[in-house]
């Protein structure tokens, strides 16, 4: 059940260098994810859901940020101790990444067929010819109309939703083990997104391709991920299997997420009422709380919580959450799971 | 509830606090050195409908279907092409500068981005009670700035602050103050819980709900969020490419949608349950067309799964097809004359 | 990507008061290390306006006295010199440091007077020219790219020529040749901000035009301006001293640093001090400006401000 671990983070420290002090982006995230499975990474801004991607892909901007500890391990090698060389052969052939804003990420002034002819070139060693003829391959692939006329466009020329469908080629060219997702269709719209979701899906089924997606969006999580982890400051809050994370959560932060958002029907069913809020704000990740740093905004909160940050609690073979309630129900014997295990199922 | 809703322009009940008639507004585009207008975008392309005291109306549809237009052409930020738009007995576009401000002050607009829509240069007091106190010329307008601070919950102190040291749900809050100090009879928010945060969203939409409550403005609620509108509106009317497609109480639309395209952008919705990963399909195939050039006909014959032969060449009208629930599409129309 | 390092303290209680935050001296101290180009231009700019200021008592002469038996004295630090003029004496045995002093007052009255005028001439052309487009922002746009097409010094030489050549009207002519640089920066910046939410929010308010005008815009135009303000203050201290060299400018005997240099241009090649000690004194005033005008770039740059 471990060898088919593609990507595991653990003790992953993440932090950024201002004048106005030292922020916490990422404090301590563990997380793993499998062979041909999606993790969903649910958060706010400010959770540190980015970061920990970045972090993934070392392309944290230094300054202001740096890696301050923590082991990334991808495939059998610790990709905190590559070089930079080595890295970037990594990135891209083996790992890839899509982001919300598909035109930033595209360059303006080069051909689409260019750009994802580059990627074919680099990594492969192919002729520009070869390239090209790739790259329209590539594009058809992802469900681009007539792929092969449009190499010589322009991004501007795409609409956003295409756009997206050509970072997405780029990012699987190289046939890459992992593609990290971070916010893919936040940009865009619900017709649009749909569409772009199912792609991500089928080509992960077509080339048995672990997938880290990042959302705010519970409902794109629910429909796309295996397995979930909820964060919160900087941390994972809570680790759950994706049918868990509806029926099961036990973090107050998960579980006031899951009440704060309409959903459809639910006002016809169940008739109007006000959607359940969560407190106050999130915290300054520069002066972060002793305790808990939910606690200032959970419904549950003790004495304890604003005194001990609480360690991650193992509720079962698959599921953990870092909160004291969760205390009594954590196996005896269990040590601090550093990660998701992967479901059979 | 009982929605009795009179789409006639004689209706019987209270009489609408807004109405809209075919308003229409294009973007010029203009191009070559003598900058001469070489096309038109256009984002609104007759629209009409009617909002009634104290209800809500959503107006749900993706980018560049003119929705955001619509609140803004309401107030004539932008200035028309055709159409009218009454409010109070009077017809917005037809009335001088002085009046029109004068109306502007009864309706008042909430914004999506709660960073650009506040001058970070002034002061909580002055964002909020500028209009009132040059409107008024009352010398007690800093009690009406503390009043609705309280009301949107924030604090009376937080008057003496700049934007930036506010965060984005705070400064949601300071721009739903500015509407409210006004005492409006209509509020259009555009996007305005958007941009914010799951767990901050459900603070706006809350506070949003009890205001309605509490002063009984109309409000006109525009977002792309189909699951936001259904919480929050009695009345929902779709857009598509510049045009209502689709009208009906929010329970008939979401239930009972007449038009393929609010079916499509209903089942297009992620939803937050379990077992959604095996239910996912894709209804709509193509992207949105270009309200440049908008299609022939029924404007979403390009995406349609059921469109016909005529709908690429007939346009069609606006009916009633159930009691107070409108649907402009052939498959719903009176019998085509073919 | 974006780290938001917002205070949001006071929303979530209890939040605030654990961790203590750096002091604020630690803070000031990151800021200026920061800047330090910037602090530096300050001290520059800070014995220039104290010796524009205080000029009779920073002065140890008078700048008009001639002394015809002491002229041509080399400064102290050379052969010959002595402490009594330490920077030596001119070919009419004036004190050089004295005169110095004195024409650092013109040099800062003229560079900051003229910046005035254009500065108020052309940012309100630019916001009415940006804020209303149509025909304003036509015939504002063509003056604009007709002043700048112009030879600056022709401009101003003409002007000073037209009117005479006296201190205000070298400050009213380099304030009207110089006004199109604000123009252009307030036209452009007043049709982005017209643009912003936050204007389309005030005339959804019902505020009139001119409220909006000079509340919600000007002050958003503050900072760019304050910039570029800054820099030309620099430059019209520069083209003071250019129209003075050609004798177009302050008239002897009153001490001008342009005329100084021009004055000493006879004796370059024997008593090289005498128009090079004010070019330094230019070089260095310039420069102190200019970076206080970098520093104040950085500071009020909104996105420098949260860091």
């Amino acid at each position: 059940m471990t060898d088919d671990v593609v990507l595991s983070v653990s003790g992953l420290r993440t932090h950024f260098f201002t004048p106005a002090g030292v922020v916490k982006a990422v404090d301590g995230v563990n997380l793993e994810i499998h062979k041909g499975r999606t993790l969903g990474v649910l958060g706010e801004s400010g959770s540190g859901k980015s970061v920990t991607a970045l972090s993934v892909m070392r392309l944290v901007a230094d300054p202001p940020g740096r890696i301050v500890d923590g082991e990334i391990r991808f495939d059998g090698r610790d990709l905190m101790k590559l070089s930079d060389n080595e890295m970037r052969d990594v990135r891209g052939a083996d790992i890839s990444m899509i982001f919300q804003e598909p035109m930033t990420s595209l360059n303006p002034v080069l051909t689409v067929g260019d750009q994802v002819a580059e990627v074919f070139m680099i990594h492969q060693g192919k002729s520009r010819d070869e390239a090209l003829d790739a790259a329209a391959e590539m594009l058809d692939q992802v469900g681009i109309p007539s792929a092969k006329s449009r190499l010589g466009d322009y991004p501007h020329q795409f609409s956003g939703g295409m756009r997206q469908r050509v970072m997405i080629a780029m990012a699987i060219a190289c046939r890459s083990k992992l593609l990290i997702a971070d916010e893919p269709t936040t940009a865009l719209d619900v017709t649009i997104q749909a569409q772009i979701l199912d792609l991500i899906l089928s080509l992960q089924e077509e080339l048995d391709m672990a997938v880290m997606l990042i959302t705010h969006d519970l409902g794109v999580i629910a429909e796309t991920s295996d397995e979930v982890v909820v964060m919160y400051a900087g941390e994972v809050v809570e680790y759950l299997q994706i049918d868990d994370l509806f029926e099961n959560a036990q973090h107050p932060y998960t579980q006031g997420l899951l009440r704060s958002i309409p959903r459809l029907g639910d006002k016809f069913t169940k008739g109007k009422q006000p959607l359940q809020e969560i407190p106050g704000s999130v915290p300054n990740l520069i002066r972060l709380p002793p305790g808990c740093p939910f606690a200032p905004r959970c419904p549950h909160a003790m004495p304890k919580c604003e005194q001990a940050r609480p360690p991650m609690f193992a509720l079962g073979p698959t599921h953990g959450s870092k909160c004291w309630l969760s205390e009594k129900d954590a196996a005896a014997d269990a040590e601090p799971t550093p990660a998701v295990s992967a479901g059979t199922g | 509830m009982a929605v009795e809703e009179q789409e006639e322009r004689s209706p019987a009940g209270d009489a609408p606090v807004l109405d809209v008639r075919d308003l229409k507004m294009h973007f010029p585009l203009r191009a070559g050195l003598l900058k001469r207008v070489a096309n038109y975008v256009y984002a609104v392309d007759g629209v009409s409908f009617e909002i009634k005291p104290g209800e809500t109306l959503g107006l749900v549809g993706e980018s560049g279907c003119g929705k955001s237009t619509v609140g803004r052409v309401l107030l004539k930020l932008y200035e028309p092409t055709a159409g009218e738009v009454m409010f109070d007995g009077r017809n917005i576009f037809a009335v001088d500068e002085a009046e029109l401000n004068r109306i502007r002050q009864r309706i008042q607009i909430i914004f999506q981005d709660p960073f650009a829509s506040l001058n970070p240069r002034l002061r909580v007091k002055e964002l909020v009670g500028e209009a009132y106190r040059v409107h008024t010329g009352d010398k007690d307008w800093e009690k009406n700035v503390e009043q609705v601070l309280t009301k949107v919950g924030l604090q009376p102190e937080h008057m003496q602050r700049y934007p930036h040291e506010f965060s984005g749900g705070q400064r949601q809050r300071i721009g739903i103050a500015r509407a409210l100090a006004m005492s409006p009879k209509l509020i259009i928010a555009d996007e305005a819980v958007s941009a914010l945060d799951v767990s901050i969203q459900a603070q706006v939409i809350n506070l949003l709900d009890s205001l309605k409550e509490e002063f009984g403005f109309s409000f006109l609620f525009i977002s792309h969020d189909l699951s936001v509108v259904e919480h929050i509106a009695d009345r929902v009317a779709v857009m598509y490419l510049g045009k209502i497609v689709e009208m009906a109480s929010d329970k008939d639309l979401y239930q009972t949608p007449l038009h393929p395209y609010t079916e499509a952008l209903i089942a297009a919705v992620p939803r937050a349950e379990a077992g959604g990963r095996a239910r996912r399909k894709t209804i709509l195939r193509g992207d949105v067309p270009s309200p440049i050039n908008p299609p022939s006909g029924c404007r979403f014959h390009t995406r349609c799964p059921k469109a016909m032969d005529h709908c690429r060449v007939e346009e069609p009208p606006m009916i009633e097809a159930r009691p107070d629930h409108w649907v402009a599409c052939h498959l719903h129309g009176p019998m085509r004359h073919d | 990507m974006t780290i938001r390092v917002e205070d949001t303290s006071d929303m979530v209680p209890g939040a605030g008061e654990v961790e203590k935050a750096p002091s604020k001296a630690y803070i000031i101290f990151r800021k200026m290390w920061h800047l330090r180009l910037g602090v530096f231009g300050l001290a520059l700019m800070a014995v220039l306006v104290i010796m524009a200021l205080f000029a009779p008592w920073v002065a140890t002469h008078d700048p008009l006295s001639q002394d015809i038996l002491e002229r041509l004295s080399p400064p102290a630090f050379m052969e010959g010199g002595s402490w009594e003029h330490w920077l030596g004496t001119d070919q009419l045995g004036r004190d050089v440091y004295s005169r110095i002093v004195h024409g650092a007052r013109i040099s800062l009255t003229v560079g900051v007077s003229a910046v005035f005028v254009s500065m108020v001439i052309g940012v309100i052309l630019g916001l009415f020219a940006g804020y209303f487009g149509g025909w304003i922002d036509s015939v504002v746009d063509f003056s604009v790219n007709a002043m700048l097409a112009f030879p600056f010094i022709l401009l101003a030489m003409t002007l000073v020529i037209v009117l005479g050549a006296s201190m205000q009207n070298i400050i009213l002519a380099l304030g009207l040749s110089n006004w199109p640089i604000f123009a252009r920066v307030a036209r452009i910046e007043t049709r982005k901000l017209r643009e912003q939410e936050f204007v389309i929010a005030a005339r959804a308010q019902g505020l009139n035009h001119y409220r909006i005008i000079f509340k919600h815009i000007l002050n958003n135009l503050a900072a760019a301006t304050l910039v570029i303000a800054t820099v030309e203050v620099a430059r019209s201290i520069i083209r003071e001293t250019f129209l003075s060299f050609l004798g177009l400018g302050i008239q002897p005997p009153t001490p001008s640093w342009g005329l100084m240099l021009a004055e000493g241009r006879d004796y370059i090649l024997t008593v090289w001090w005498l128009s090079t000690l004010p070019g330094v004194a230019i070089f260095l005033a310039c420069l102190g400006i200019n970076l206080v005008g970098d520093a104040l770039r950085d500071l009020l740059d909104p996105r420098m401000r949260k860091a």
